[in-house]
């Protein structure tokens, strides 16, 4: 299933919904992919802004 | 909240190559398996930037090793390993200069400025540099920063047309 991008915090989803915030300013057009799995440790995490593990986009357009 | 240093952020990047277009199939694949089986690692990337392969975070290279193991996108680890700072810029976009106006606050993502707030006094979009005044601190001397070092987290209140590049 298509996976769309949260405009307000990158975030992932294939729900009409983004799982983090609630925005359903959603976007089909993104690139990257990340993937965070411990946000604590994480250092892409860290330069990325991201507090919570998931899926996220790089870049949303 | 915690705060945790880049000390004891010590993670490194493991690239590893897979079979062409199948970068975020391996991805999401390891991902799950990692979380499942409780391995240490603590983010995968897919980036267009990097075509062919996936990146692994992680301590050491033997969780990214048993991670992978066995899958057959996989096509093979690449020997050796990169420090952060080496793909740091692979995640700051550059294009994010065309994004940004004057008095827009930005978060500083990268450099000695890391993690501070600032105010956008100036834009050279040529250049792609923007001169910015730090929140948050007694210190306001204007400082000229990288456009690829700003993350934007507020606009900026009146509504500037945006100019056609
Ligand atoms: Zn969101």
């Amino acid at each position: 299933m298509r996976e769309l991008a949260c405009r307000k915090c990158k975030a992932l989803t294939t729900e009409k919904a983004c799982p983090n915030d609630g925005s359903t300013e959603l976007s089909k057009e993104w690139s990257g992919l990340i993937v965070i799995i411990n946000a604590e440790k994480s250092q892409v995490a860290k330069t990325l802004g991201i507090a919570k593990p998931g899926r996220y986009a790089l870049k949303v357009s | 909240m915690a705060v945790i240093s880049d000390q004891e952020r010590s993670s490194s990047i493991f690239p590893v190559k897979t079979t062409g277009g199948q970068e975020r199939t391996v991805a999401t694949f390891v991902a799950n398996r990692a979380v499942q089986k409780g391995k240490p690692i603590y983010s995968v990337l897919a980036l267009d930037t990097w075509k062919g392969y996936v990146l692994f975070e992680a301590p050491n290279s033997q969780v990214v090793d048993e991670s992978i193991q066995g899958f057959k996108h996989v096509r093979s680890k690449i020997p050796g390993m990169m420090q952060y700072s080496d793909i740091e810029k692979f995640l700051v976009t550059k294009s994010m200069v065309a994004e940004l106006n004057v008095e827009d606050t930005i978060e500083i993502v990268a450099g000695p400025f890391k993690g501070m707030r600032a105010k956008i006094s100036r834009v050279e979009k040529e250049k792609q540099e923007i001169t910015v005044s730090l929140l948050d601190t007694a210190f306001s001397m204007p400082i000229t920063i990288d456009a690829g070092y700003a993350k934007l987290v507020g606009r900026a209140k009146t509504d500037v047309p945006q100019a056609q590049s």
